[in-house]
């Protein structure tokens, strides 16, 4: 079934974060970063953030982060950005 | 996402949130649709902004997260007016004032013009007070157009208007037509005669007959330029209808101009000395104040500089009066060959630089002597110069 979907996915050009519920990643330089399709917070603090997603842990590391807005959809993370990487 | 202003007019709260795990209450709160905004982490709790309306909920996901929640300040619009709902004077002046500030903003305060060159400020600005457009005069009540539409019908020299009602300001734009021209006069016939005499070097006609060629002698009141044009016809010359010679005639002429410079003149020479006289100045008179100095040669007032009191902008009609003089002694110097040669140059070179445009210097020779008590240059000269002048029949 999902095999089906994805190709009709692909074959209407259709948007997988909304046909998937994939992580949707808006990198803006390494001072901002928006997330939209998140699944919660599982750890944050100044140095390290750890968001879940459906296609595993994206792991935000770098220094002053800070959460700037989260709401049900999406979630704003700023600071200084130095490493972006997904745990699965 | 909501915008800041949106959260200050609905009104927000910062809260603390202590516990084992405050990321739970965070996901906790999304979960059931509240929106949080600057998530800051301490050693011991977390500060977050959530909206006003959102804080019945966060009881339930405290509970259910095992976090405990204080709230630490209200912010926005809502707790503002409730601080404001104490102080009952103070909201009635304000709602007074907003009301007299929308009473007043209704009204034209200002009118101004634009673009008028020719006709004066005042006819514009009266004209339309009586249209409607007058400091004081509600704007709700000017037909801008109809206003436009009058002007035009009454000044002739506008060609488009624009009436304009910015705020509390009336700003009329007009562009003026140009000026309608007269037709140029047709003048009577006339000749074109010489005002001196001379040998004919050039001759331009434009309208009439040339009655001299080049190289003729003329005298004065000879005929240059006829105004009756000769057409030739089978070998003859039919007189045409007479018309307004016009043209230029060039003849060449010799003058003689001799220039002297006396040997000696009289000279000013300052001896370095200077001192100040002080005048009071009071309202229609003058007062010289003594000075103890002892009269010397003559002087000249070489600086002055006056100075009245004044308050901010404001003069008062007295002050003091410095002048500085500075003496000098009479000397009779005399002249060089080489001084004297150039003065006399430079004053020919002025009297050249006096002729008629259009006048040509054929040929100049000069000549430069020197008698007992002066210097003398004479100077021969040759030039083509314009002769005719207009003569009616």
């Amino acid at each position: 079934m999902p095999r089906i979907k994805k190709t009709i996915t692909e074959a209407l050009s259709l948007p997988k974060e909304v046909m998937f519920g994939l992580p949707y990643l808006t990198l803006t330089g390494k001072e901002e970063i928006l997330i939209e399709n998140h699944k919660g917070i599982i750890w944050a603090d100044c140095s390290l953030m750890k968001i879940k997603s459906s296609c595993g842990i994206i792991n935000i590391t770098g220094k002053c982060l800070s959460i700037r807005e989260i709401s049900p959809g999406s979630i704003r993370v700023s600071g200084n950005i130095e490493k972006l990487e997904f745990l699965i | 996402m909501q915008s800041g202003l949106w959260n200050y007019f609905s009104g927000y709260v910062i809260i603390s949130v202590k516990g084992f795990s405050w990321e739970k209450f965070v996901n906790k709160a999304v979960s059931t649709g509240i929106n949080i905004w600057d998530i800051k982490c301490f050693a011991d709790r977390t500060e977050m902004k959530i909206p006003l309306k959102e804080c019945g909920k966060l009881r339930d996901c405290a509970l259910k997260s095992g976090c405990r929640v204080k709230i630490l300040e209200e912010h926005g619009a809502p707790f503002l007016f409730r601080r404001l709902r104490k102080k009952g004077f103070f909201m009635w002046g304000l709602l007074v004032f907003v009301t007299f500030l929308f009473i007043l903003s209704s009204f034209i305060w200002e009118v101004r013009v634009k673009g008028a060159l020719r006709i004066p400020e005042e006819d514009i600005l009266s004209f339309a007070a009586e249209c409607g457009i007058f400091p004081g005069a509600g704007r709700k009540n000017i037909d801008t157009d109809e206003a436009a539409r009058k002007f035009i019908l009454n000044f002739e020299e506008i060609s488009w208007i624009s009436i304009d009602i910015q705020g509390t300001r009336a700003e009329i734009s007009i562009a003026e037509a140009l000026e309608e021209k007269e037709p140029p006069v047709r003048s009577a016939p006339s000749n074109i005669v010489a005002d001196s005499s001379g040998v004919i070097d050039r001759i331009y006609v434009s309208s009439g007959t040339p009655a001299v060629s080049e190289g003729d002698t003329v005298f004065e009141g000879d005929i240059l330029i006829s105004g009756i044009p000769l057409t030739p016809v089978d070998g003859e010359f039919a007189r045409g209808e007479p018309v307004p010679a016009a043209g230029k005639v060039f003849a060449r002429n010799t003058y003689s101009i001799t220039l002297t410079l006396p040997k000696t003149r009289w000279e000013k020479v300052f001896t370095g000395k200077s001192r100040n006289l002080y005048t009071l100045i009071l309202p229609g008179k003058e007062f010289s104040l003594p000075s103890f100095a002892k009269e010397e040669k003559p002087f000249e007032i070489t600086g002055s500089k006056e100075k009245s009191l004044s308050f901010g902008d404001y003069s008062f009609p007295f002050g003091f009066k410095k002048e500085t003089i500075s003496f000098y002694e009479e000397k009779t110097l005399v002249y060089t060959e080489n001084e004297a040669e150039n003065i006399l140059n430079n004053r020919l070179l002025y009297k050249l630089s006096g002729l008629d445009a259009g006048t040509k210097i054929l040929n100049l020779t000069s000549d430069f002597s020197e008698t007992p008590d002066s210097f003398v240059l004479k100077t021969e000269l040759t030039v083509s110069e314009s002769i005719g002048k207009e003569e009616n029949f």
